[in-house]
């Protein structure tokens, strides 16, 4: 989940309509609540403004004190309510995404929310048959739920259709395989002023983090990390074979440019310098503001079966708070359907995540890409969550840095990932 | 007599107390804002703290993990390479500007000049890091394309290779900063009286030996001063590196401040972060000693 969700003033207009369910101003509960937010865009601050002054037509009794955390990425704004906390400020509500999940839960940080979904009876019925049940798993540690779905993002294939045309290639189909990937990539490829190097590239990989790294490892029918993420399993012959597949893309076939740590593949493709490119639905913003129209989505390529990654975000509560009915009512708020509308954005600018409510999901059909359904089908199919293990960062640095190591050409795929391994041996564990 | 005498000792003390009184503000800040947090990162080494919940008492644990912690050689001498580069680049090639900035040119072109290689110095270097991504990309890159043309047919990987590199953060680097040692170069210089030029003129010296025997020599204390700030620079140089290659591929663009930024704030472990940090304090602390001890053979006042 890297980049994510920017609000734009405009979706928040949108909001204002809603919440208007329950009129009558519910006095029962009231308290002093604190929610740290993501401030990931300048207008993020007004989105939750506008949200809380509906949420207090209904709680009129609950205070939120509202504390942005800027930040780029995730672990800036994890980061952030770190620091906050270790101030002496400790807020009641967080918001985390997947791969923060169990270092929080760890901690033992998080209120498990089982008995308060308990005590509503059938009222969150309606929610939680909306959201597609691999969103809750990812929340769920040893069998209690921490946090609400609110937003997530898969991985898919984009694609320029004027490219595909150009070359007189079919689109990708709904089952193709590596294979037929690699056949497209390499016709779509191209040294156009003939200096004998590439500069029309089919694919463009990632070197940046890896949930835009390891779709290919997953498609290959396994992992870097065991099922419970109590081990590593990196020298796998099938994680191998899947790593050497994208360092031969670069190297063999040449199929795609070498990746760098923050190669902008979205702006290569809109350049028309890569036909096809990995990403979930953030990029969508990007193509949108360049007024990129001409582009579709397809499922990642099977090796056998097709299989991608997902990772979602959500709210819970801190174990600390003093008032955690208030709490809870904001977050049962701050999750509905409702309030997930903003992430769906307007024709002009359509947001970054994927809504985690179904119904809600089906509104972005209204923007390109035509095959949109594949962002919330894919759950419907094989997916897998993203790894996220307690110490998710190492993981993540560590990998990350011996895969760039191969993709530099300095070290075989075999010696990187029993190096990987070695080193995380001590830090991936369940002991 | 004894009267005079209390006078003189009243008066030495008001003294004293003014010159304590206008030092407060910059004591109360160095206390406050460095020596304060130096003693707590010394406090925090012996910690085990991920900033979420209490701080754990470890002992020398940290100090332990110091120095069996494989990967801490390799970055420090990388950070030591890349600083010597960096350094040493940005000094030749501030004074080479210099003294071409410094010749007989129209005060509109001088000016011109001085201004282009200033301006990159006050622009942030997140920014120019994030420019320079675009430039050095390997297979995309505007870089790569005019040295196509110019017959270097292999791409060079500036970005993902452990020879390249570091030399496209040392080019970064020095595209941004060298505007800062031009400036202090050129105000040695027009420090140095035109007297010494004069009477060398007036004994047939010519330009080599003016500048080998009159500027070089007087321009010492500036080389000094600029040697002494940018290797304590250079040494916590963050930002090039963190953009263009994230410490990579493996450690060979790490520097220790990027090892430390890592293990303090993303992987929450404070207490390994101080004890790294201490170390780089000790590091740079004997190197500043050193240039102070070797200054006196080579550093002239006028």
């Amino acid at each position: 989940m890297k980049k994510s969700f920017r609000f734009v003033l405009f979706a928040l207009l949108l909001t204002i309509p809603l919440f208007t369910m329950s009129v009558s101003a519910q006095d029962s509960v009231s308290g002093d609540i604190t929610f740290v937010f993501w401030e990931n865009s300048t207008t993020a601050r007004a989105g939750w403004e506008n949200r809380i002054e509906q949420f207090n037509m209904e709680f009129p009794d609950i205070n939120v004190n509202l504390i942005g955390v800027p930040g780029e990425i995730w672990s800036d704004y994890l980061q952030g309510t770190a620091t906050l906390i270790a101030g002496g400020e400790t807020p009641d509500i967080i918001w985390v995404a997947t791969e923060g999940v169990r270092f929080l839960v760890d901690l033992d940080l998080i209120l498990p929310l089982d008995d308060l979904i308990a005590a509503e009876g059938d009222a969150l019925n309606e929610y939680v048959d909306d959201v597609a049940p691999a969103l809750f798993d990812s929340f769920r540690v040893d069998g209690s739920l921490y946090f609400l779905p609110y937003s997530w993002n898969n991985m898919v294939i984009y694609y320029n259709k004027e490219m595909f045309d150009a070359a007189g290639i079919p689109y990708p189909s709904d089952d193709w395989t590596r294979e037929e990937f690699l056949e497209t990539a390499q016709a779509l490829t191209e040294d156009r002023d003939g200096d004998g190097n590439n500069d029309q590239f089919g694919f463009a990989g990632s070197g940046g983090g890896l949930f835009t790294t390891i779709p290919w490892i997953l498609a290959n029918g396994t992992n870097i990390v065991t099922d419970d993420f109590c081990a590593t399993n990196l020298t796998d012959p099938q994680v191998i074979e899947a790593i050497q597949f994208n360092y031969d893309m670069t190297y063999e076939s040449e199929v795609a440019p070498a990746p760098g740590v923050l190669t902008d593949a979205t702006l290569q493709f809109i350049n028309g310098d890569v036909a096809m490119f990995g990403g979930g639905r953030w990029p969508i913003m990007q193509l949108f503001e360049e007024d990129f129209m001409n582009f579709d989505i397809a499922l990642w390529p099977g090796n056998p079966e097709q299989t991608t990654i997902y990772g979602v975000d959500g709210f819970g509560i801190f174990r600390s708070s003093e008032d955690v009915p208030a709490a809870w009512e904001f977050l049962k708020a701050m999750s509905s359907a409702q309030a997930q509308e903003i992430l769906v954005g307007t024709e002009d600018s359509p947001l970054g995540n994927i809504p985690s409510s179904r119904s809600v999901a089906e509104e972005i059909s209204q923007f390109p890409p035509e095959n949109y359904e594949i962002f919330y089908g894919s759950l419907d199919g094989n997916v897998v969550l993203v790894p996220s293990p307690p110490r998710f960062n190492e993981l993540e640095s560590i990998f990350m840095r011996y895969y760039n190591q191969i993709m530099a050409d300095e070290i075989s795929v075999q010696d990187a990932m029993s190096a990987a391994e070695t080193e995380l041996s001590t830090i991936i564990t369940c002991d | 007599m004894s009267e005079q005498i209390m006078t003189v000792r009243s008066l030495k003390r008001r003294e004293a107390m003014a010159a304590y009184a206008f030092i407060l503000p910059t004591l109360l800040g160095f206390l406050v804002f460095v020596v304060g947090p130096m003693l707590a990162s010394f406090a925090l080494s012996l910690f085990d703290w991920n900033l979420l919940t209490p701080p754990e008492y470890v002992g020398l644990a940290n100090w332990e993990k110091l120095f069996s912690d494989a990967r801490v050689g390799g970055i420090y001498v990388n950070t030591l390479r890349l600083s010597l580069m960096v350094v040493f680049s940005n000094m030749t090639f501030g004074l080479l500007f210099a003294i071409l900035l410094d010749s007989k040119l129209p005060v509109l072109i001088r000016n011109f000049f001085r201004i282009s290689y200033f301006f990159p110095y006050v622009v942030s270097a997140v920014a120019v890091s994030l420019i320079w991504t675009f430039l050095f990309n390997r297979d995309l890159g505007p870089l790569n394309y005019y040295l196509g043309l110019l017959g270097v047919d292999s791409r060079i990987n500036w970005l993902n290779s452990s020879q390249w590199s570091p030399l496209a953060i040392v080019i970064a680097d020095v595209w941004k900063n060298v505007g800062f040692y031009i400036l202090v170069f050129l105000g040695g210089m027009q420090a140095i009286s035109r007297d010494f030029y004069e009477a060398a003129e007036v004994d047939g010296a010519n330009t080599w030996q003016k500048f080998r025997n009159i500027t070089l020599p007087l321009l010492s204390p500036t080389i000094l001063f600029l040697l002494v700030i940018s290797i304590i620079g250079a040494l916590q140089i963050f930002e090039q590196p963190q953009i263009l290659t994230s410490g990579g591929p493996g450690d060979a663009t790490r520097t220790i401040v990027l090892y430390i930024y890592e293990q303090g704030f993303k992987f929450f472990d404070m207490g390994y972060a101080a004890t790294l940090a201490i170390s780089l304090f000790a590091i740079i602390l004997v190197l500043t000693i050193i240039q102070f001890r070797l200054s006196r053979r080579w550093v002239f006042y006028q």
